[in-house]
């Protein structure tokens, strides 16, 4: 493989470029590149972000003066609802999620993210549901209960337009997309690093977006079980949050700060691993206390699912609660202490060069050590008490969110533009950028928590003179403007920058990480041979990679059938075990994500059948972009000069699908556990819980179900035990009488649901287990149909003794599906005859 | 050794939940079914700490692991048979307080004082059958969680916690399922293997969150659920200590967990 | 509280900012690994572990004396306030006196206020008197409240409960006790 010639290696990279580029012209739609696709999200959520910034401009002109009538009361309420949700849902979260598919498979040594279709996927749902809930702004009916959209001035009663279905379901369609990229993120991370680049040799960055993608996966799905449950009550009338009939506002906020407390550090975490990557390579020293962050990141994402109440203090939580919740909220500081004081060693030890995106993580330090002072002030009951729901806490929230994310990234931005544009950033319009935004943030929120303190409530759209807010509000508001003022040099700068910038040098920062051995701009196929790694920092080790790399000295150097492939690795140690094949362009994820919006907008308008239709054919469109992998002649198929050491990952019996089946599970896991929660926090707490006076569920039939479900789910695994001893006897026939008897099992529980005479839009009760009985029915229903699928592809040959791949991925399924079946017979039918004392 | 090891852990899981039931309810506490477990457990946790003692003439411990077992020791007798267990009679708070010191704390620090060599040197090697089958649970932390976790809201449900107050030989069970489950659980996962480090720390982080619901419940319910003779205020405060004061240890562990995963790593390949 | 967190706040940044501009010198390798370790124990876990310790020492107390604990004599005087949107009703449950938008208390005497909403959630706040209570429908949440001296204070619904939400005030007048007693009489005459 060493030294081909000039002319080999250059043809050899132009077969690469072909294999792994887009398509020409309106074909760059079809991409499944992540470069491309991260790309795509961060240009996204940055006009998502001008887009709620212009609406905080809206909001200041209205309080800059008492007793204006600018902006009346109702567009108010519409505009900062806007904000709030552009800023977390569109803005925030999407362009992290961006950074980490840019970055990730460059810092980990590969050359695409593991499931490339999902992640096209997962962008065109994002924009697609940001454009949806923008339109509503258009439409003059955007949601105006406030961002987190508490019931029940959310409920149709007191919101009746169609403003809350926009938020409810364009949420959950941006949702989607954010725990496809964390599925996709955290098997990528795992599974497909360098070879020999163990857990603990990972970039620090991997290793917060790691933590964040986890803690999306188990984050959001209480949110999008609140917002199904809600969209459920405003439509169809079943009860969850209604205090008549048996539900509980209350409800909705636990549901949503399960979600929202997670939340918060699900933007601050990879914005502090740009901040961990960013200070070593400026102080030109390895990050002091690498382990310590380690630990760090662990403890914050474990604290930040235990204090989700930390948000609910002035419900009226029980009284000695105060204490305990007061030193659980402040717990957190130390995980962000830790980091903080590593950061400090590592400057402090280091020789630092000054550079423009220094300047932006100095100012990401003052501000967020700011906002974390006042947040430790907040979780100090009696004081949180006298300010709660004040705009004390709207200026903390910003320096939190801002400092925490805004700054770190724009440092990120500027680092990493000559990656992506081959040029440098002007230091001179860079500066002015910082200070007008960094002078123009602080004289907006710093003195906010002064009118904070002089007791003026968030979320009024005027106030009256002379109550010593007057002069505050407009010193606020002129800090707005400067600061936006800064976001537009800093964009021009940007933008002046792809055309007047100095070229950039490789490894300009003189970085220790992977990305800066790839060719400035960079290619498609980022490492035209994937090298092997001994060290945390291969570049400042191995500078030579880069053209050892470009001389395609290392692995997978040649394009094999015109096929994208990578190295897929060992979760710990990074030693490599198989060839992982990759899809390449398609339309299918495009397709997908309009017809899901398809579903989303017939939903909106209450046309149910289109609504059904088009969600049939969004699952038809996914089987059928699930047939073209493994064995398919789209994809790998059987050939005399398949690699055999490593194997390609179809041949094999745990490949990155099957993490990925596990990973998503684990979100469904999530959101099932939280219906759990729901059924027993109302059995509970609801003030007018009531039980219909006999079960209305058959138990026999049930349990009768249950056993078929049982006997499909026993039989599939004699199927997949087989499979994984290189044993296919009897294959199909196994596969279908498993389908066979899930179908039964599906038939007798369709039965249990209508003879049942469930009363949902009466009873909380009933409307609970209606959801859990339609939980199942989707969850074996859709088992069936994949093992349909599979038994075809027996008969093709697509799936066999030696293909097992894709019903070992399947398994999981199954043994949820079940394992979910019966704790559900336990938990909603058992139970309740068991409650009584 | 490793094996062995842990087969020897299993004695004190299987002794210490037979010692436990008893003590819910104080020797001198009326009833002859009652006074009989309250003995029994006496008997048994004497046995157990003796067998510890003789076995640790044979194979010392470290200094560190015998301070552990036996300040463990002392803090189980105090947990059984001291004022807690009066107080736990009659209120819910001090019974929550009881159930969460032998779930997080006692069962943790027995697993890591590794008792086990001494006991089974302590007793010959009889009990080592007993412990067997067991022996390869603890390969699995999540599935030991799941176990754990279906323990604990089991005897939540207001029927059964009320049968096991009411009924001193199901309070036996009751500690019983406690504190097998909660040793199976925290060996699992504070001893997890390199490969299963990824999946202790999920076990972890789902037993922090039901056990967090649970005391969410109990923390917002409307009315007392274990009687409607006992007090609201009561019920609240054992839902809070269930879910703030007990998510303490697990986030600690998490901690521990990740630190030792970590070490392990970096032993073995540098960095 | 404030002084001691803007003092962190300022050496934090002063010790990043030296830290920037210092120049190291040559150390060894293991003293390097000491000095890390201090700045990592020290900054990381003492800083914020005594800082907690003292903030909860001072606070919890204060937060206690806002609970309404079962007072040492006598029974606190109850009002019941209803919230809808977007106006108040007062409540004298001993007097059947109905008030809107305006509260008369004794001043120098603990009240238990009644809390419950009519429709959405609102949060009784008089910032004056002490923290807010969210009033939900369906349940009652019981603010203890406490006027030292009389006078009238600003009251606001501080939940966003809709439109008319910045316009959801009230009037607490908190009377010496005699003059309590007069209003009272007045009030139950009129009725």
């Amino acid at each position: 493989m060493s030294n081909l010639p000039e002319q080999a290696n250059r043809e050899r990279q132009e077969e690469l470029e072909h294999v792994w580029g887009n398509l020409p012209g309106w074909g760059a739609l079809a991409a499944v590149n992540h470069t491309s696709v991260g790309f795509r999200f961060m240009v996204t959520g940055m006009a998502f972000f001008l887009i709620g910034g212009v609406l905080a401009m809206l909001i200041r002109t209205q309080l800059a003066l008492p007793e204006q009538e600018i902006i009346g009361a109702a567009l108010y309420n519409q505009i900062f609802t806007m904000h709030g949700t552009v800023m977390m849902f569109l803005f925030a979260i999407p362009v992290l999620e961006g950074v980490a598919m840019y970055l990730v498979p460059k810092m980990i040594g590969t050359r695409d993210l593991v499931f490339p279709r999902l992640s096209a996927l997962g962008y065109y749902c994002y924009l697609f549901g940001g454009v949806i809930i923008l339109s509503s702004l258009v439409l003059e009916v955007a949601p105006d209960a406030g961002w987190f959209m508490y019931t029940p001035l959310s409920s149709n009663t007191y919101s009746p337009g169609p403003g809350s279905d926009f938020w409810l379901l364009g949420i959950t369609f941006v949702e989607i997309s954010a725990i496809s990229a964390g599925v996709e993120l955290v098997v990528s991370i795992l599974r497909t690093r360098a070879n020999g680049m163990s857990l603990n040799k990972m970039p620090i960055f991997c290793w917060y977006i790691l933590a964040m993608a986890l803690m999306i996966v188990f984050g959001f799905p209480p949110l999008i079980l609140g917002s199904i449950l809600l969209e459920l009550e405003r439509a169809a009338g079943f009860v969850f949050f209604e205090t008549a009939g048996g539900g509980d506002p209350l409800l909705w906020q636990h549901l949503f700060w399960l979600f929202g407390h997670p939340e918060v550090y699900i933007i601050f975490l990879p914005a502090a691993g740009i901040v961990s990557t960013l200070i070593p390579v400026f102080a030109r020293h390895p990050l002091v206390g690498y382990r310590w962050i380690v630990l760090g990141i662990i403890t914050m994402g474990f604290i930040s699912f235990g204090l989700w109440v930390h948000h609910m203090f002035t419900v009226g939580i029980p009284q000695m609660a105060q204490a305990f919740f007061s030193v659980a909220s402040m717990l957190v500081a130390i995980p962000t202490a830790i980091q903080i004081f590593a950061w400090l060693a590592t400057l402090w030890q280091g020789k630092v060069v000054y550079h423009l995106p220094m300047l932006w993580i100095i100012g990401f330090l003052v501000v967020f050590v700011c906002g974390g002072l006042t947040g430790v002030m907040l979780a100090l009951v009696p004081f949180n008490w006298q300010v709660h729901d004040t705009h004390f806490v709207v200026a903390h929230m910003h320096y939190v969110l801002v400092g925490g994310m805004l700054f770190p990234l724009i440092a990120g931005f500027y680092y990493w533009l000559p990656h992506v544009s081959g040029r440098m950033p002007s230091d001179k319009l860079g500066r002015w950028g910082f200070w007008l935004f960094f002078g123009g943030f602080n004289v907006t929120f710093l003195l906010m928590h002064l009118t904070g303190l002089l007791g003026m409530p968030r979320r009024i759209y005027t106030y009256e003179a002379g109550l010593g807010w007057d002069w505050l509000n407009l010193v606020s508001s002129i800090g707005g403007f400067i600061m936006a003022i800064g976001v537009a040099v800093i964009i021009v700068d940007i933008v002046l920058h792809f055309r007047f910038g100095r070229r950039a040098e490789q490894n300009p920062w003189g970085a220790d990480t992977l990305e800066w051995a790839i060719p400035m701009p960079v290619n498609a196929y980022n490492f035209s041979s994937l090298p092997d790694i001994t060290t945390r920092h291969p570049m400042w080790e191995n500078p030579e990679l880069v053209e050892s790399i470009a001389a395609g000295e290392h692995g997978l150097a040649e394009v094999q059938n015109v096929r994208r492939d990578i190295y897929g690795s060992d979760a710990v140690t990074g030693k490599i075990r198989e060839v992982v094949h990759l899809p390449t362009n398609s339309w299918l994820p495009l397709l997908t994500a309009a017809v899901l919006a398809v579903v989303c907008i017939s939903l909106l308008v209450k046309v149910y059948l289109v609504a059904l239709a088009a969600a049939v054919v969004a699952l038809a469109l996914v089987l059928r972009w699930g047939w073209d992998n493994g064995a398919h002649p789209r994809a790998a198929p059987v050939r005399d000069d398949d690699p055999v050491d490593p194997p390609l990952h179809s041949r094999t019996c745990d490949g990155p699908g099957l993490w990925g089946m596990v990973v998503s599970l684990m979100a469904n896991g999530t959101l099932y556990v939280s219906l759990l929660f729901g059924w027993f926090y109302l059995w509970t707490a609801a003030p007018q819980w009531s039980t219909p006076e006999e079960g209305r569920v058959a138990l026999f039939p049930m349990v009768t179900s249950g056993v078929l479900l049982s006997l499909a789910v026993m039989i599939y695994r004699s199927a997949v035990a087989g499979l994984r001893k290189g044993q296919a006897d009897n294959l199909a026939l196994r596969l279908w009488g498993s389908a066979a008897l899930g179908l039964a099992h599906w038939c007798v529980l369709v039965w249990v649901l209508l003879a049942s005479g469930l009363r949902p839009t009466e009873l909380a009760h009933d409307a609970v287990l209606t959801v859990a009985l339609y939980y199942l029915l989707l969850h074996s229903g859709l088992a069936v149909v994949f093992t349909i699928l599979q038994a075809l592809r027996v008969k093709l040959g697509f799936v066999g003794a030696k293909l097992p791949y894709e019903p070992v991925v399947i398994q999981p399924f199954w043994v949820y599906t079940l394992g979910v079946f019966w704790l559900s017979f336990a938990v909603f039918l058992l139970l309740p005859m068991a409650w009584g004392v | 050794m490793c094996l062995s090891g842990r087969i020897r852990q299993w004695l004190i899981v299987v002794l210490l939940c037979l010692s436990t039931p008893a003590g819910a309810h104080s020797v001198l506490s009326a009833g002859r079914a009652e006074q009989f477990t309250a003995l029994l457990g006496l008997v048994i946790f004497g046995l157990v700490w003796f067998v510890y003692l003789v076995g640790a003439w044979r194979v010392v411990p470290t200094w560190l692991q015998a301070l552990v077992f036996n300040s463990t020791m002392i803090l189980s007798f105090l947990a059984l048979w001291g004022p807690l267990d009066h107080w736990a009679e009659t209120s819910a708070a001090a019974h929550m307080v009881q159930h969460m010191m032998f779930m997080v704390v006692i069962a943790p620090l027995w697993a890591l004082s590794q008792p086990l060599p001494q006991l089974a040197s302590g007793s010959g090697r009889v009990l080592a059958r007993v412990w067997q089958p067991m022996l390869k649970l603890v390969q699995h932390p999540v599935y030991m969680a799941y176990l754990h976790g279906g323990m604990i809201w089991f005897w939540h449900i207001p029927r059964f916690y009320v049968l096991a107050l009411e009924n001193p030989w199901w309070h036996l069970v009751e500690h019983g399922c406690f504190l097998i489950s909660a040793g199976l659980f925290w060996w699992a996962v504070l001893k997890s293997a390199q490969r299963t480090v990824g999946w202790a720390l999920f076990a972890l982080l789902f037993t922090l969150m039901h056990t967090g619901f649970l005391g969410a419940m109990l923390t917002f319910a409307q009315s007392p659920l274990y009687g409607a003779g006992r007090s609201l205020q009561d019920q609240q405060l054992a839902g809070l200590i269930m879910w703030v004061l007990g998510a303490i240890p697990y986030l600690l562990a998490a901690s521990w967990v990740g630190w030792r995963g970590y070490w392990q790593m970096q032993r073995r390949w540098g960095g | 509280m404030f002084g001691w967190f803007t003092l962190v706040l300022v050496v934090v940044i002063a010790l990043w900012l030296y830290a920037i501009r210092r120049s190291p010198t040559a150390t060894s390798e293991a003293r390097a690994g000491q000095v890390q370790k201090r700045w990592i124990i020290w900054g990381g876990l003492v800083l914020p572990i005594t800082s907690m310790a003292v903030i909860l020492a001072l606070g919890i107390p204060a937060g206690h004396r806002m609970l309404p604990l079962p007072l040492e004599e006598g029974q606190a005087l109850r009002i019941n306030v209803t919230a809808h949107q977007w106006w108040w009703e007062v409540h004298y449950p001993e007097s059947d006196i109905t008030l809107k938008d305006e509260l008369h208390i004794p001043a120098g005497v603990p009240l238990d206020l009644h809390l419950t909403s009519a429709d959405v959630i609102h949060s009784f706040w008089v910032p004056r008197l002490g923290g807010k209570l969210d009033m939900l429908p369906g349940r009652t949440n019981v603010l203890r409240l406490h006027a030292d001296e009389p006078g009238t204070y600003r009251g606001q619904c501080a939940e966003f409960c809709g439109t008319q939400h910045a316009h959801m005030k009230f009037t607490v007048i908190a009377h010496s006790p005699e003059d309590y007693q007069t209003w009272l009489r007045q009030e139950a005459s009129d009725e």
